[in-house]
């Protein structure tokens, strides 16, 4: 953070703290300009794991002192995390959808739902597609992914009814699981999957598991295609062991050594061309290379790589202290992009926010991650680690994994933990 | 079961007699015959046996197969050929079938 006119040793963070600590009357007197003007403004734009955690968080630990605005397109939040579990038939659509409500009546949160298209970070504004826009003295962006164009040859957005992503959750979740159902008997799925990094790194391999799950009841002798840039993929030996278990000789996965970098598409063939070689689908689930939610690289502070730095402490831009990135948009570090990462950060940047703009004390952020994915029935399997800021990134300090070879009770007891989890960080967000 | 799918990969350019890296891999459970399924049945042996590869007709390798090979059968080898011609390679299934994929080498 720079010092005031250059001269002065006191910056905003120690003014702020020297302030709480010193009477009330020289507090009130020293009291920032900003809150000169009235209550301090945030803007989250982005309702999320990491937006609508972050909003709800600073609204209800801020009792009312900060005025918190969250932009949000969507009326109704389908969540990616357990969108695998609705295709594999473990929960129904209705399970995965959350609404913003709570967060307006229960803790003053003024939710907006607009698209935010432009970030003016002088006048620290951000502009709205419906027309208006909002002031803010912090501005938290937690915009998820985008599709980067042309990572898969063949593909675009305008394709993404014949060959859905179903990697934002909703309709397209939706259109998947319909077009799996209707495969012909003896069929083939295909996935391409992206490269890293993307958002929830195990998340296509249980998406494979769910598909098998799925069409193993009703189309055993479908046939599942992976076409894999990578060389390796997240939790490999489990899924490996799983899908040889529940769904022997259905999956082929074609990685690097097959030509599975070298794929294009052909949706109106339903084609599929690896390494020049072309082969018939019946279902084409892309899941293109990806960046930063397009407002981190309209506001400006994103890298060549498509994603926004971050100051592991605050989970502020390197870019600018007034905006802070959360969740799969940022670059942090060893965190994977996963819902659970995003809400642990929200947490650690709610409380940065109101130290900033309220002098309420703060402390070494400490982060977590758990990725639970489902293999088959009751057969889950997580990994995850803990997490420290340091100068340079979020760093790991310790991991777990699941084993091969776990008892069915162990994986069982997976799969409930994952559900309690679930409960808990959707409560989060929304109640 | 799903029909097992052969899968070949040659290099991009191959010169004549100059050696070079064939991958293969066939998608197969290689049931050892030793695991028993989930109702504690035990699944019968059912592994590729035999992988033959041959060029313009004539017998280029040959690997046998035993029921420790793990699931999903992948061969690498060198060869090298004098001129272009037909790669044709065969797997032999346990219980009769043979599954085959041929390949055209084109000599620069």
């Amino acid at each position: 953070m720079s010092k005031p006119n250059g001269k002065s040793g006191l910056n905003r963070r120690h003014f702020l703290a020297s302030a709480a600590a010193a009477t009330t009357a020289v507090s009130a007197l020293s009291a920032p300009a900003v809150l000169a003007q009235g209550r301090p403004r945030v803007v989250v734009v982005g309702g999320g794991a990491g937006g609508a955690t972050a909003a709800r968080y600073i609204a209800k630990d801020s009792e009312g002192a900060i005025d918190v605005t969250l932009v949000e397109p969507s009326r109704a939040y389908y969540s990616c995390f357990f969108s695998n579990l609705y295709i594999g038939g473990f929960r129904d659509y209705a399970s995965i959808g959350h609404s913003y409500g709570d967060l307006a009546a229960n803790h003053g949160i003024n939710v907006v739902h607009d698209w935010a298209v432009s970030v003016d970070r002088d006048a620290r504004s951000v502009g709205l597609a419906g027309g208006g826009s909002l002031a803010y003295d912090r501005l938290i962006l937690s915009p998820g992914i985008d599709f980067r164009d042309g990572s898969v040859p063949g593909w675009d957005l305008s394709q993404q009814n014949r060959m859905p992503h179903a990697y934002k959750a909703g309709s397209q979740t939706q259109l998947l699981k319909a077009q799996i159902e209707a495969m012909p008997e003896g069929g083939t799925y295909c996935m391409v999957a992206p490269p890293n990094p993307f958002r929830c790194p195990p998340g296509p391999y249980e998406r494979i598991s769910m598909v098998a799950h799925v069409l193993k009841q009703s189309n055993p002798t479908a046939k599942i295609l992976i076409v894999d840039p990578k060389a390796k993929f997240s939790k490999q030996g489990l899924f490996e062991e799983g899908w040889q278990r529940h769904y022997a000789g259905m999956i082929e996965r074609v990685g690097p050594d097959f030509g599975g970098d070298k794929v294009e598409v052909r949706p109106e063939a339903m084609e599929v061309v690896i390494d020049g070689e072309a082969t018939k689908v019946d279902v084409c689930n892309v899941i293109p290379a990806q960046q930063a939610g397009r407002i981190a690289a309209v506001a400006g502070i994103t890298n060549e790589a498509g994603w926004a730095p971050i100051v592991p402490h605050t989970m502020q831009s390197r870019a600018d202290e007034n905006i802070h990135v959360l969740g799969d948009a940022s670059q942090q570090g060893d965190m994977p992009k996963s819902g659970f990462s995003a809400n642990s950060q929200a947490k650690a940047c709610a409380m940065a926010v109101r130290g900033a703009l309220t002098g309420s004390s703060t402390f070494p952020p400490r982060y977590s991650n758990t990725c639970w994915s489902l293999i088959g029935t009751d057969d889950g399997v997580k990994v995850g680690a803990s997490y420290e800021a340091t100068d340079e990134k979020i760093a790991k300090t310790d991991g777990f994994i699941s084993k091969t070879g776990e008892s069915a009770e162990l994986r069982k007891a997976t799969y409930e933990e994952s559900l309690g989890w679930y409960a808990a960080i959707t409560g989060d967000m929304f109640s | 079961m799903a029909q097992p799918r052969p899968r070949v990969k040659l290099p991009r350019s191959i010169e004549a007699d100059v050696p070079f890296t064939v991958k293969t891999r066939i998608t197969h459970p290689m049931h050892t015959g030793e695991r028993h399924d989930s109702d504690g049945v035990l699944v019968p042996r059912r592994i590729i046996n035999r992988f033959v590869v041959s060029y313009n007709g004539e017998v280029a390798i040959t690997v046998d197969l035993e029921p420790a090979v793990s699931a999903d059968p992948y061969v690498q080898f060198e060869m090298a050929v004098p001129a272009s011609g037909v790669l044709e390679f065969q797997w032999f299934d346990d219980d009769g079938s043979v599954y085959s994929l041929s390949k055209q080498v084109e000599v620069d």
